[in-house]
């Protein structure tokens, strides 16, 4: 028999009434209160879980219901009840500090597992399954939209672009999947300078800086092998669903969807993604030396194109928040084949 | 317990002076609202949610939400007494499981058929007011005070002229209206809720609305202006001079570039917590149930630094102290408000109530919909 000190509130209204509750574990509650001075069997009870220590409301089958401050009174009151289980496990997690240690070890290392391996995993799973014609969609409104923005018309002239065609000709049709790959002279005059882009449709498109910046045409093959790369591997589907589950990932640790779309919950989605975009450049520069190699190209044509951007235009330096690794990074891995 | 008071001693329970260091309920008069949680305990309860969100693929959020908000309701004390939050976590994930395959249809399209996702925003724009009165219906019948539950009496027709017209409104005069659009929200939102058969009344008044938009906007420009001048002349100062001696550093005009765009989102921080503060104060001290009247003193300068601070603290710990942080904001914005009961809190009657799906609240927790008060 346990009795504990309750506010009760008549049925329906908010009139609080001080008086004691006397539990007979697994039995039935007595209740006096005022001139109230009533039993009944726990079985008929509505009684929160514990949170915390906060008051805990128990409802009674008239509408009536308790308000008990001593949660700790209250649970060895309730000891003997199989009912609310779950509440008071997971109550127990709650207030152990080695299973709040625990949860918060599990925690680290399930979302470092997550984000390290789980979701790109996941994202290749679905890009694999998603037939390559349905990226066709995308490259021409895409390309559409950076001739409105980034690009310009390009001036190399016509006998070069044939030639240039025929060489990324041959690289595409290596890549033997369902993309209808294709060849796109701009200028990059407006911003981009010297630059190299695949749309996820195969449509690759190469400035006429870049074509400039190339000391022969190995460099150029490595540039086309490396875009080709991009779109083989699926790197716009995928950096989509990534992104998605990134964002899905932060509400599900904070617990809080709009937490995912402000700066606090930004700027890791920020890095994340930072971080998978250098993954992809990784991929697609192991796809281009791939290529080389199997082609009987000497040397290290992409690594000398890199080094001669980063010189020119101060890109690649690397960090945090950088799309692409540093330069010194990309050729030492070209450098040495696995 | 006896209490010594200037009129002798007497039963705590019959000093109305002392309840809220009693925490008994017996007050009448002007009663803060208190938050009694900690950081360090709310930290066990988030980090369970968490772990166990995770390795539940997500469908233990639906209850580590009940467990969140029941545990935030519980600390707020009014008079003494707690609220409570009495969701069912079923219904929750009910909703969340209808938003999820919404929200990857979503991507879907816009990988597929790029410009297509448009049509979701469409569809979705006369679902508005249907989305809003679900939402509060479900947040707001599953709120209680000392036995008397929340309520809130709106249809999808009450919502339309709020929700969908003004919105157009807001639209066709290129934002002009949308001071108009917050009054007529937080109008509608306050006049439609009800605590048993108590209903809220809003005295608000449309200008105060534009005049307060007009201040952060003015505030806004301002601030930019010397913000600007400031950059500029460090700018001509500092990167300019070597110039001149053929030597330009572009590590620091990179590093300028950062620095203002942070500083500006700071600014825009701060403005964002100057139009709260003004419209939350308002909005409290507009709004009436039945004899009682509300307050808030909030502050914009502290909501600002709590803002910052929780933002700042939040990233150094690569979010261990989001916690600390939803604590520490819950406190400051609860404990700004207090309830004048020239009467007491004891006449309230329950209303009649039924039960209401989560999927109107989901989706709009999901569309970051800012409908609460």
């Amino acid at each position: 028999m346990t009795t504990l000190p309750v506010i009760y509130y008549p049925p329906g209204t908010s009139r609080p009434v001080h008086g004691e509750a006397t539990v007979a574990p697994g039995v039935e509650l007595q209740l006096k209160a005022g001139d109230i001075d009533v039993r009944h069997a726990l079985a008929d009870l509505r009684i929160e879980p514990r949170v915390g220590n906060v008051p805990r409301r128990i409802t009674l089958p008239d509408g009536a219901a308790l308000e008990i401050a001593d949660n700790d009174a209250l649970d060895v009151a309730l000891s003997g009840v199989r009912r609310g289980g779950a509440g008071r496990w997971l109550h127990r997690l709650e207030s152990r500090l080695t299973t709040v240690a625990g949860a918060l070890v599990l925690t680290v290392v399930v979302v470092w597992m997550l984000v390290r391996f789980g979701l790109p995993a996941a994202a290749g799973w679905v890009a694999r399954a998603v037939p390559p014609e349905m990226d066709a969609r995308l490259g021409q409104t895409g390309l559409e939209l950076l001739d409105r923005t980034l690009l310009s018309p390009s001036t190399l002239a016509p006998d070069q672009q044939v030639s240039l065609s025929r060489m990324f000709e041959r690289i595409a049709g290596d890549g033997g999947d369902g993309h209808r790959f294709r060849l796109e002279f701009r200028s990059g005059a407006d911003g981009i300078g010297a630059n190299a882009l695949a749309l996820p449709s195969g449509i690759v498109v190469l400035t006429d800086e870049l074509v400039e910046l190339a000391a022969n045409d190995d460099e150029v093959r490595a540039v086309m092998a490396h875009e080709v790369g991009h779109v083989i591997h699926r790197h716009t589907l995928r950096s989509i669903l990534q992104h998605s589950s990134v964002v899905i990932l932060v509400a599900a640790v904070t617990g809080d969807i709009n937490f995912a779309s402000s700066v606090a919950g930004g700027l890791p989605t920020l890095l994340l993604e930072a971080g998978y975009s250098r993954e992809f450049e990784r991929e697609a520069d192991a796809y281009a030396r791939d290529w080389l190699s199997r082609n009987g190209v000497e040397g290290d044509p992409l690594g000398a194109l890199l080094e001669r951007l980063s010189e020119h235009s101060g890109y690649g330096d690397g960090g945090f928040l950088a799309s692409h690794p540093p330069t010194d990074e990309r050729i030492q891995a070209l450098d040495d084949p696995e | 317990m006896e209490v010594e008071t200037a009129g002798g001693t007497a039963p705590a329970a019959a000093q109305p002076t002392d309840r809220a260091a009693s925490g008994r309920p017996a007050g009448q008069g002007i009663m803060p609202l208190r938050f009694e949680g900690g950081a360090a305990e709310y930290f066990r309860i988030w980090i369970v949610n968490v772990c166990l969100t995770l390795l539940t693929l997500g469908i233990y959020s639906a209850w580590a939400k009940v467990r969140r908000n029941r545990y935030f309701y519980g600390c707020t004390r009014l008079d003494g007494s707690p609220f409570h939050y009495t969701a069912n976590p079923v219904a929750i994930l009910k909703g969340r499981l209808i938003v999820v395959p919404l929200f990857v249809a979503y991507v879907a399209t816009g990988y597929l058929a790029p410009g297509y996702e448009v049509l979701f925003w469409v569809a979705l724009l006369p679902l508005l007011p249907w989305l809003v009165v679900k939402a509060r219906r479900f947040a707001l019948s599953n709120s209680v005070y000392r036995n008397i539950r929340f309520g809130f009496d709106a249809t999808y027709a009450n919502a339309v002229p709020t929700f969908l017209v003004v919105p157009l409104l807001v639209a066709v005069t290129f934002g002009l209206a949308f001071p108009y659009f917050d009054y007529r929200r937080n109008r509608f939102l306050v006049e439609r809720a009800r605590f048993g058969t108590g209903r809220f009344a809003f005295a608000g008044r449309p200008g105060r609305f534009y005049l307060y938009y007009l201040a952060a906007a003015g505030a806004y420009v301002a601030g930019f202006i010397v913000m600007m001048t400031v950059i500029g002349g460090f700018v001509a100062f500092t990167v300019a001079r070597p110039v001149d001696e053929g030597a330009a550093p572009p590590e620091t005009s990179l590093l300028l570039m950062w620095l203002s765009g942070i500083l500006l989102a700071v600014f825009i921080l701060f403005v964002i917590a100057l139009l709260k503060t003004l419209v939350t104060n308002y909005v409290f001290r507009h709004t009436t149930l039945e004899q009682l009247a509300f307050e808030s003193r909030l502050n914009a300068v502290k909501l600002f630094w709590i803002y910052l601070s929780n933002t700042l603290a939040i990233l150094i710990s690569v979010g261990l102290l989001i916690p600390w942080a939803a604590v520490r904001s819950a406190r400051y914005r609860i404990e700004c408000v207090s309830v004048n009961a020239p009467n007491g809190l004891a006449d309230f009657v329950a209303g009649e109530h039924g039960r209401v799906g989560a999927a109107g609240e989901e989706i709009a927790d999901f569309l970051d919909l800012d409908i609460g008060l």
